[in-house]
């Protein structure tokens, strides 16, 4: 077998998250209908990683931001790391996260972060994840990295609908759907 | 009639469309499959857009003068009709896939697939906010 030279060099943290976005867009191209994806859309818009808007950008808004081990701190696997200072800490850093999340005016939000134990999923990020009022949930995907192949996303915990602001979903409907001159990075062209 | 049949053809339109996603991810097994959802996931769009846009659904018996009456439908609402060429493409395999003597290819069957897809995209971003 041949070893290039760039297999063997390990992914910077951009290379890292850009795959990850990219599984997490092939993940929604095939849950949605016929959706328009942006990656990585301009933030003065929306900061969210990915943006998918169902039904051929006539539909409801899914937003996602995607989060690798590095942005977590210490990786929190199933076994001796998972001690209590370290859960506590990545409770912190996600709590914030999902405060982002929740103010992201989106129908549907979900954070995707590399798989955690169990233990860490229901304990303390299944509470986080309900909107204050309980209309609307933040949904958990999950990126597993496998070496040379494709990143692969898949959805952990369901999300529920959140309601939008009608004149925040105007300027994105304005801005970037409706703008010609905006190109989505995935569409079914007509 | 309304509002009610829109949402029932825009569902059986959706749900022939993602069955043909399904089956198009095996096409060794299921290119005739995929070649049938994709005529008839056209043809419940077609008449979604249709209801949506007049409120009455078209008693064509050819599927051809129901596209022909969904253009004039789109005039009258200022509506590109840019989609319908591709609902004219597989309306015209429908007798090949449904009830034809001979195997559809492959290379045929993909080209309905996009045609389909295609087809679904337009109609999406009609139907998408009048449901």
């Amino acid at each position: 077998m041949v070893t290039t030279k760039s297999e063997s060099r390990p992914l910077t943290a951009r290379q890292q998250k850009g795959r990850a976005v990219n599984a997490v867009a092939e993940m929604l191209e095939r849950r949605l209908a016929v959706p328009k994806i942006y990656l990585e859309p301009p933030s003065s818009i929306i900061s969210a990683d990915v943006l998918a808007v169902d039904r051929a950008g006539a539909g409801d808004l899914h937003a996602v931001e995607v989060k690798c081990y590095r942005q977590l701190g210490k990786e929190p696997s199933s076994t001796e790391h998972d001690t209590e200072t370290a859960l506590r800490r990545v409770r912190e850093t996600t709590r914030s996260w999902l405060r982002h999340l929740i103010a992201m005016p989106a129908h549907y939000k979900y954070l995707a972060i590399p798989r955690l134990s169990w233990r860490f999923l229901n304990t303390m990020l299944v509470p986080m994840l309900l909107s204050a009022d309980g209309i609307g949930k933040i949904g958990i995907i999950e990126i597993v990295e496998r070496g040379q192949e494709p990143s692969t996303a898949e959805i952990l915990i369901l999300p529920e609908r959140f309601r939008v602001d009608a004149a925040k979903l105007t300027k994105i409907e304005k801005t970037l759907i409706n703008n010609k001159k905006v190109r989505p990075d995935i569409e079914v062209r007509i | 009639m309304g509002e009610i049949s829109v949402r029932v053809y825009h569902d059986r339109a959706s749900q022939l469309s993602n069955a043909m996603e399904l089956c198009h991810d095996d096409m060794r097994a299921y290119s005739a499959a995929v070649g049938l959802l994709a005529v008839h996931s056209a043809i419940s769009y077609n008449d979604a857009v249709l209801i949506s846009l007049t409120g009455k659904k078209s008693h064509a018996r050819d599927h051809k003068q129901a596209a022909a009456v969904t253009i004039k439908a789109c005039r009258t609402a200022k509506i590109q009709p840019v989609g319908l060429r591709h609902l004219d493409t597989l309306i015209g395999a429908k007798a090949d896939v449904s009830c034809g003597n001979e195997r559809v290819d492959n290379q045929r069957v993909e080209f309905l697939y996009q045609s389909a897809r295609r087809f679904r995209a337009w109609a999406e971003s009609i139907l998408g906010g009048r449901r």
